[in-house]
């Protein structure tokens, strides 16, 4: 366990750090302080200082109306679900206001990972959740306090030295088309002498070329927050890197017993029937050569051959559980058909794939789900019938297996229902069994498929 | 000869109940566990035990731990062990302790009846009965083997197996005489003592392999 734990760290650490790069200020050698008003980056952190202030004005609105009104109501009942509300809405616009970043600005800011919800919860466990994750309440700080301000000062800086910096470079352009005797108006001054002209358009010049380091450094100052806030936290990171190390372990350990599984069928089942063919087959070939009765020893044949058929299909039998060739050939649909017509329970099938063909070991694990399942159903549940449904349906496959037998279904350790579940797990997936005594008995994957 | 028979796989069980009834052999008992073999052993007090190697709760190796047990409760038992891959290891910690009257053979050959009897035999009569895997396993583990010629391996092998020089010479063919010369020479160079008797060579083999 120690030495597990220190490794889970250690990659806890690798992921921090790859997540934590900067936010690139491209050299500020001298063609890059030249360029930059023609960058197409620039102009994305100039649409972005744009958006953020109606993001940060709809973020301000929102938590205050909501966390006002659900603060002050608290101490009745309504207050509660109104702030496990406002709290989901947080999560919703932390990942909006990351969506923008992200699409604008040269920077990821990453999610926070899944790591405290679980399907395995309690669905009011899972919806109380964000109360207790502090994550959830760091980012209400940024999108109730700091995002309106952020928004409001990159707004201002971007219109005002943008507009600024170019009502002074085109001034030559326009400016002798004002009557004269408003020509005072525009700069406080009438401009006129050379030395007016040349400090108007220089200095316009000079914020095109400064104003996208301003802006960038506004934009960089907000990043550091987002990332700070709406990101996830060392500590969060860190669960999520052992919860993925303690899959990979889960699923390294589900292939070994898989393995050993396999091994012991092969023993107990093909080779157990071979050897006792072989045995049979010596036996008659003894009564021949001793030239003893052929009838005995046409009834030994007779049951040798009836032994080395039974060890074929047993060899298929296995070779279809490690993988079965109808799922490569033919997909997810066939290996289903052929899994539902075998099962001795009447069974009726829903499959709803879409077109594209999800990734093979998605389809293999749906697969065993379905197979093990039907598996139970024949052997335990004593049901009369048994239902499959495999829906993909926004990049997730959902895999249930529902009967109306008695139920009591155990996933407790050594039961198949253990492996299925850290084969679903090793996929990021998460694996339900409902099955209380006396029934129905549903068995609910869920996995994600890209 | 009386037999009981410890297998968990019903077909293998039914499959040496036949075989043995072909050789005149009485399986007093055929069982599952390693349980059930000690009120059978008292029950019967067969010539010989049959056990498998991996037996439930845990398919491991209960039918070696089963076997070492038959003979701490009583010396005198022998037991003629079937495993579906040799395992080295088990055989050394059986061996350590005595190798008179105890087998340890792959359970492919109970395919080879008359061998396969005839090694049941042998081990029943107090002799040793090992599978030629187990004994190559054995010796690989043992660097002063590489002195040994070809032939001289091959004869010790057969030798560790329990054969007899008759039997080792026909099995090469060879003369009785040639297979004397070999044994003397492997004796030599293993720096064992020759002995007269076939069984007793083998326990020398064992026990200088046992010595490592």
């Amino acid at each position: 366990m120690g030495r597990g734990s220190t490794s889970r760290k250690t990659r806890g650490g690798a992921i921090a750090l790859h997540q934590g790069a900067a936010y690139s200020w491209e050299a500020m050698h001298l063609p890059g302080f030249f360029t930059a008003p023609f960058r197409l980056r620039t102009w994305k952190e100039t649409a972005y200082a744009l958006v953020a202030l109606p993001l940060g004005v709809a973020w301000f609105i929102l938590f205050l109306t909501l966390g006002t009104t659900s603060l002050s109501t608290l101490i009745m009942v309504v207050g509660l679900p109104l702030l496990v509300l406002t709290l989901w809405l947080t999560r919703l616009a932390s990942r909006v206001q990351r969506e923008v970043a992200g699409a604008l600005l040269d920077a990821r800011i990453p999610g926070r990972p899944d790591v405290t919800a679980s399907a395995d919860q309690p669905w009011w466990r899972r919806l109380l959740e964000p109360l207790l994750d502090l994550s959830t309440w760091r980012a209400l700080v940024y999108l109730l306090i700091l995002a309106f301000p952020l928004g409001l000062a990159l707004f201002i800086a971007a219109v005002v030295l943008w507009s600024v910096a170019f009502t002074a470079v085109s001034a030559p352009t326009w400016y002798f088309w004002i009557p004269p005797e408003n020509r005072g108006d525009v700069f406080g001054t009438v401009i006129d002498a050379p030395w007016e002209w040349i400090v108007l358009v220089g200095g316009g010049l000079l914020l095109v070329f400064l104003t996208p380091w301003i802006i960038r450094a506004l934009v960089w100052f907000d990043v550091v927050l987002m990332r700070a806030l709406l990101g996830p936290t060392r500590g969060e990171l860190e669960r999520a890197a052992a919860k993925s190390a303690e899959q990979r372990d889960h699923a390294v350990a589900a292939a070994t017993g898989y393995r050993r599984q396999i091994e012991r069928d092969l023993h107990d089942g093909a080779q157990a029937r071979l050897v006792s063919l072989a045995v049979d087959l010596g036996r008659a070939r003894r009564r021949l050569e001793e030239g003893g009765s052929s009838e005995e020893a046409s009834e030994l044949v007779r049951t040798a051959h009836e032994e080395a058929k039974q060890a074929l299909s047993e060899i298929r039998d296995l070779a279809r559980g490690i993988h079965p060739a109808v799922l490569t050939d033919r997909g997810l649909d066939a290996a289903l058909s052929s899994l539902v017509a075998r099962s001795p329970v009447p069974v009726s099938l829903r499959a709803e794939l879409g077109d594209q063909r999800a990734p093979e070991q998605v389809e293999s694990a749906a697969y065993f789900v379905v197979a093990e399942a039907l598996t139970n159903v024949a052997r335990h549940s004593q049901a009369d019938r048994a239902a499959v449904s495999v829906v993909r349906d926004d990049g997730v496959l959902v895999v249930e297996v529902r009967d109306d037998g008695v139920g009591g279904a155990d996933d407790a350790e050594g039961s198949g229902l253990v492996g299925l579940r850290d084969r679903v797990g090793a996929l990021g997936g998460t694996l339900v069994v409902e099955s209380p005594p006396g029934g129905p008995t549903a068995i609910t994957a869920v996995l994600p498929c890209g | 000869m009386r037999v009981v028979i410890v297998e968990d796989s019903g077909l293998l069980r039914d499959a040496l109940t036949r075989l043995l009834a072909d050789f005149e052999i009485e399986v007093v008992a055929a069982v599952a566990t390693a349980e059930e073999v000690r009120r059978a052993a008292e029950e019967h007090a067969p010539d010989v035990f049959v056990v498998d190697v991996r037996l439930p709760p845990t398919f491991t190796d209960e039918g070696v731990r089963a076997a070492a047990d038959l003979r701490s409760r009583d010396p005198e038992a022998k037991v003629l062990l079937l495993s579906q891959a040799v395992e080295e290891r088990y055989a050394r910690d059986l061996l350590a302790q005595r190798s008179e009257g105890l087998g340890y053979l792959l359970k492919d050959r109970v395919a080879d009846g008359a061998e396969f009897v005839e090694a049941m035999r042998r081990v029943a009569a107090g002799g040793t009965a090992l599978d030629p895997e187990v004994v190559r396993q054995l010796l690989v583990r043992h660097r002063a083997i590489d002195d040994l010629s070809p032939r001289e391996r091959q004869v010790l092998e057969l030798m560790a197996e329990g054969r007899t020089n008759a039997a080792i010479a026909s099995r090469l063919v060879v003369t009785d005489r040639a297979v004397e010369k070999h044994v003397a020479s492997i004796f030599g160079k293993l720096r064992l003592p020759p002995s007269p008797e076939d069984h007793r060579r083998v326990l020398a083999v064992l026990a200088w392999i046992n010595s490592d």
